[in-house]
């Protein structure tokens, strides 16, 4: 059955969308696409495909920077299936996303471990301690 | 004598240095003073480069062979990372799900394998105690090297709920060198599988070769 769908879902579309999906997503994959985030994701959903592989993402990343964090948090609630809201291309299009806290970032920004841009934590009160700075003392 | 230490260090990191091995005074007043600053306001005259950056835009031909070899290397590990399972407590739960068909490991290279002398990566999950401790020690001697370590979960990270416990260990990092730190309590199997694709990428900038003249 696999086999049949793999086939199935490659004649429907073109080998170069076929290959970024095959290298991208390690599967054929064939729906409707929903929308696209701001860090060039592409959002896809084919009701026909099994629970829980409905809604996937080709990531707008090359295959070598591809990162789960690269989602953003909107997109990912639709793509868990925790809302069926889909998110607006534009914030401008989006009237709920213009109110929203402060705290939401936006443009959406991958996890920076590992890279320049990590974060270093440093502390930001009085140490609790003096250190013992030695000094070298000649002989009298 | 302050003031002198850090127009010094403003106009040249080099400066900097010179005045810093020269005065011991100089190099304490200018401690004092940038206490509260980050460490790497310090370092800013020179930038080093990462590992990625060594890995991937290699400088010159020798670098460029050794740094080959290098990602030949870590591509070989990065596909079989197999962890020795070490389940403490609840996290190994969801350690298991994370083996289990939703999530599936075994797509990305992931094996349990239960010896620590055939396996790559060490998952602490849960709470270690004192009286694991030395057992815990003594598996991740036994894995041949290179050995990775991620601690999973709060217990693990820093002793979590059990921090203040008078039985259990403030964090495994007091025992073992920790590459990855997975938050969470527990984790989800999504955010372990999301630490061992981040450990993934660590692997990738791995480098062995290029450091062959220092064992670490």
């Amino acid at each position: 059955m696999s086999l049949i769908r793999f086939i199935k879902y490659s004649l429907k579309q073109s080998p170069r969308q076929n290959f970024e999906i095959y290298r991208k997503l390690d599967d054929a994959k064939w729906g409707k696409l929903v929308g696209t985030d701001e860090l060039g994701n592409r959002y896809f959903f084919n009701p026909q495909e099994r629970y829980g592989r409905e809604r996937w993402c080709i990531p707008g990343a090359k295959t070598s920077e591809m990162d789960a964090s690269q989602i953003p948090p909107r997109w990912h609630a639709w793509l868990h299936r925790t809302t069926d809201e889909v998110p607006k291309a534009t914030a401008a299009e989006d009237s709920a996303y213009m109110q929203r806290p402060k705290w939401m970032v936006y443009p959406h920004y991958q996890n920076f471990t590992g890279s320049k841009k990590a974060n270093v934590t440093y502390n930001t009160v009085r140490p609790k301690y003096e250190a013992w700075q030695p000094t070298v003392v000649d002989r009298q | 004598m302050n003031s002198i230490g850090l127009s010094a260090a403003r106009i040249s990191g080099r400066v900097f240095a010179r005045s810093a091995i020269a005065n011991v005074a100089t190099t304490q007043s200018l401690r004092n003073s940038l206490r509260l600053a980050p460490v790497r306001a310090m370092s800013s005259a020179v930038v080093p480069r990462t590992h990625d950056q060594i890995i991937s835009k290699p400088d010159s031909a020798g670098e460029y062979v050794l740094s080959s070899l290098d990602k030949l290397y870590n591509w070989a590990f990065t596909a079989s990372t197999w962890p020795m399972t070490f389940g403490l407590a609840c996290c190994a739960v969801e350690m298991m799900h994370m083996a289990a068909a939703r999530y599936d490991q075994d797509r990305i290279g992931i094996v349990f394998r239960a010896t620590p002398r055939q396996s790559d990566v060490m998952i602490v999950a849960g709470t270690l105690t004192n009286k694991m401790a030395p057992g815990l020690r003594k598996v991740y001697d036994q894995m041949p090297e290179p050995r990775w370590v991620v601690s999973m979960g709060s217990c693990a990270n820093g002793g979590g709920y059990y921090h203040y416990s008078y039985s259990v260990v403030r964090g495994c990092d007091r025992i073992v060198p920790v590459d990855v730190y997975v938050p969470g309590c527990p984790p989800t199997a999504e955010a372990l599988m999301y630490g061992m694709l981040q450990l993934q990428k660590k692997i990738k900038r791995n480098r062995v070769t290029t450091m062959w003249y220092r064992k670490y």
